[in-house]
């Protein structure tokens, strides 16, 4: 028989082998795949194109290993069935986001997700202020999971007694202790005007990790972890630098430039403590 | 401009003196060593102006 004839029938004996195969490991979606039936589904990919196109090789070796290889993902389902630590180990587990209403930053960092990342991921689920959320978790697949807080839970229609007013989404005004300014005009306010709130709460800037402003005009803080002597340290850095700006201005150019260069130097130490575990 | 130069003077001496009462000059050795270093940039700009 002609090699070209052979590469067709073992091509499409292939199919067979490889469509009762898929069949056998189940009907997940790709982004459901756990880490062997990703694997596997490469290699059992890998190993018929090979079988598929090498003449040489036997076709029989080539389904058994493509068996052979199943058998793990099949296995593993089977035991994580059983094992809940198995489970978690084969699957992953959830990673707590937000958990009563507050931003969990080392699980955040953990993860190695950014708060704008967070942000993106809950305003695909139409939620734009971090205060509406009570519960958010982020599964395995990647996807978030969130439970509203009660009051922003959906309401059936005889639990509507008002007509509610279309509301802005919330803005964000400070995201990992840094004002966003842009924010801040766009909602004809400045940073002085944050500040002046922020010391009512006896909150510095660099205390907080987000800040929003919601369509009511109240202001949702989530403050950095952080203990008690950090916050001070925190606290006499932020003074100091607020200092050393306000020198800057004052001063001649050369000295403005060293003031200034300082204030800048103050700004990374904050964030050294800010960031430091 | 000499009263808010002593200022800062005092506030960085109080930065050293927490991390120290607090033992943790160690911990935030860089931030230490900077303070240290603006200490000594003020003091040289306080001759320079005399």
């Amino acid at each position: 028989m002609s090699d070209w004839l052979m590469v067709i029938i073992r091509g499409l004996l292939m199919v067979i082998v490889l469509f009762v195969c898929t069949k056998l490991l189940g009907k997940k979606q790709i982004s459901q795949l756990s880490f062997f039936e990703y694997v596997t589904g490469i290699t059992i990919g890998s190993i018929g194109a090979e079988v598929i196109t090498g003449l040489d090789r036997k076709f029989l070796h080539g389904v058994l290993g493509i068996l052979s290889f199943i058998s793990i993902p099949l296995a593993v389902d089977y035991l994580s069935l059983k094992s809940k630590k198995l489970r978690d180990i084969v699957e992953g587990e959830g990673t707590v986001f937000i958990q009563q209403g507050k931003l969990i930053e080392g699980n955040l960092k953990k993860e190695r997700y950014t708060t704008d990342e967070l942000m993106e991921l809950l305003r695909r689920k139409d939620i734009f202020s971090v205060s509406d959320v009570n519960f958010a978790i982020l599964e395995p697949s990647g996807e978030l999971n969130v439970m509203l807080k009660k009051s922003r839970m959906p309401v059936v229609q005889e639990d509507i007694k008002k007509i509610s007013q279309e509301g802005k989404p919330a803005e964000t005004i400070i995201m990992d202790g840094k004002p966003i300014e842009k924010a801040l005009n766009s909602i004809n306010r400045d940073v002085d005007w944050l500040r002046e709130q922020l010391e009512r709460r006896s909150v510095n800037i660099t205390d907080v990790f987000l800040a929003q402003i919601e369509a009511d005009g109240k202001l949702f803080l989530d403050l950095y972890d952080r203990s008690e002597d950090e916050r001070e340290l925190v606290s006499l850095l932020e003074k100091c630098r607020a200092e050393f700006l306000k020198m800057s201005k004052k001063s001649s150019e050369k000295e403005g430039l060293l003031f200034h260069k300082n204030a800048e130097i103050l700004e990374e130490c904050i964030r050294t403590v800010r960031q430091h575990e | 401009m000499q009263h808010q130069t002593e200022k800062i003077e005092q506030q960085l001496a109080h930065i050293q003196k927490w991390l120290e009462d607090k033992d943790k000059t160690l911990e935030y050795a860089a931030i230490y060593e900077e303070i240290s270093k603006m200490e000594r940039e003020l003091l040289q700009l306080k001759e320079k102006r005399k």
